[in-house]
């Protein structure tokens, strides 16, 4: 069982064509070529730390704000989903409940935990932490379902004078925290779990 | 066969010998090179996107799986021609469901029709410019670049050509996989359309038909993506 750095073979993360380590360049598809994502470990910790610095004032400020000449009202993503569980809607709830809450904690979990692991050099489960990287990287994207449900609500009531909604900062918070992450999940690289003590 | 000759037939001439070993010799370089080339050609060394882990190529396997973390290294992927059959129904399907209606809303006696655009621009005008234009990025912008790019680069494959900005097209193509939300937004009309079904009533318009094909359609091109058939397939083409 041999890695790539013991023959001096890059994979070429394009067209995944292997070459010596001495090109600079992938021989097909042109692409510089690095034997590993460059600076991934010091690059995702940055891009999660920030993703968890703006996931303060995405809970915190209100998403949506809904005026009406009866009353002014002000809703976090926490109400917006407490309003479906009080009203019977319970799958619906449960929705955007995972996509606005329970996916990116869980996504910046899994990111500090194998950040944490890369960093210990640790060996244990190193299949399971891939597969984990895996999920995140699938479901990582389903916590734009918010600000789509914002983008739409904003359209559909468009009756002035009766009700109005409008975006509040949270959102642009949220959206940050979610592209923040992403960005996080591409530039880590799961070959770092395998990586020897002195390869690094 | 030398060392048969040798041993044996003491009484052939000493040239011969040396033509014929010359001979052997040769032919039989000829033939370790033939079978070298033939197997280096057939078992390629192939290397774990996941791991890093530098292992054997089989041809005949459909599929192969990464022995020390269990990566599908290679995965059976459909043909060219099912990714430019998707792209062109896509493209089809594509400007209905930008510009048709997807969802009229009725409260009292006035009907609001909703097109995906107008709706984008209605988010526009609310005061976050930047969070819309990001909805406008991965709704509109990204599906419609996976498109139109998926069908100038395997149109000429299909034809065995070579495309000519293949670089850049693979490229962009590459980076835009993470971005393609389609499906999400098809999610997000339903959480809404629930959301708003108790005070008004929702019609559905024609455009949401086209827009969940749009996105299904949009779904299993990236599925399907595959770098290593879009290579072989450059390769194969003149």
């Amino acid at each position: 069982m041999q890695n790539d750095i013991d023959f001096k073979q890059a994979l070429c993360q394009h067209c995944y064509h292997l070459s010596p380590v001495s090109l600079d360049e992938c021989p097909v598809c042109e692409e510089v070529l690095h034997q590993r994502k460059p600076n991934s470990y010091i690059r995702t910790l940055a891009l999660s730390l920030s993703a968890l610095f703006f996931f303060i004032p995405a809970n915190i400020y209100p998403i949506m704000k809904t005026v009406s000449f009866i009353d002014y009202q002000n809703s976090t993503i926490m109400d917006g989903i407490f309003y479906f569980f009080e009203h019977g809607e319970f799958f619906v709830g449960t929705v955007i409940f995972m996509a606005s809450v329970f996916v990116p904690v869980l996504k910046l979990v899994i990111l500090f935990y194998l950040l944490l692991s890369v960093r210990n050099h640790s060996t244990w489960r190193r299949v399971q932490k891939k597969n984990l990287y895996k999920m995140i990287h699938v479901i990582g994207k389903w916590s734009m379902l918010d600000i789509f449900v914002i983008g739409l609500m904003i359209t559909l009531v468009q009756f002035g004078e009766l009700a109005e909604v409008t975006t509040g900062f949270a959102a642009l918070s949220f959206a940050t925290m979610v592209v923040l992450t992403i960005f996080a999940t591409e530039s880590f690289d799961t070959r770092l779990l395998w990586d020897k003590k002195e390869d690094v | 066969m030398i060392i048969l000759l040798n041993n044996i037939n003491l009484n052939v001439p000493n040239y011969f010998l040396v033509e014929c070993k010359n001979v052997y010799l040769c032919v039989s370089d000829y033939l370790i090179l033939v079978f070298t080339g033939i197997i280096y050609f057939m078992n390629e060394i192939l290397c774990c996107q996941s791991c890093g882990l530098m292992m054997q190529d089989d041809v005949n396997a459909h599929r192969i799986k990464c022995p020390r973390c269990y990566t599908s290294v290679r995965k059976k992927s459909f043909p060219i021609e099912h990714d430019l059959g998707l792209s062109i129904a896509g493209l089809i399907v594509f400007f209905p469901a930008m510009t048709l209606p997807i969802i009229s809303f009725k409260l009292g006696e006035s009907v609001q029709h909703d097109t995906m655009l107008s709706a984008l621009s209605y988010f526009y005008e609310d005061g976050y410019p930047l969070l819309s234009l990001l909805v406008f990025f991965t709704s509109v912008l990204a599906p419609f670049l996976q498109i139109i790019i998926s069908l100038f680069m395997l149109t000429p494959l299909y034809e065995k050509r070579k495309p000519r900005f293949m670089k850049t097209y693979f490229k962009v193509l590459y980076h835009l996989q993470e971005w393609i939300m389609l499906d999400v937004y098809v999610i997000a009309i339903l959480v809404s359309v629930i959301k708003l079904t108790a005070t008004s009533d929702v019609l559905y318009g024609s455009g949401l038909i086209m827009f969940v094909l749009l996105s299904s359609f949009s779904f299993l091109l990236s599925r399907s993506f595959s770098p290593q058939k879009i290579w072989r397939a450059y390769h194969n083409a003149k």
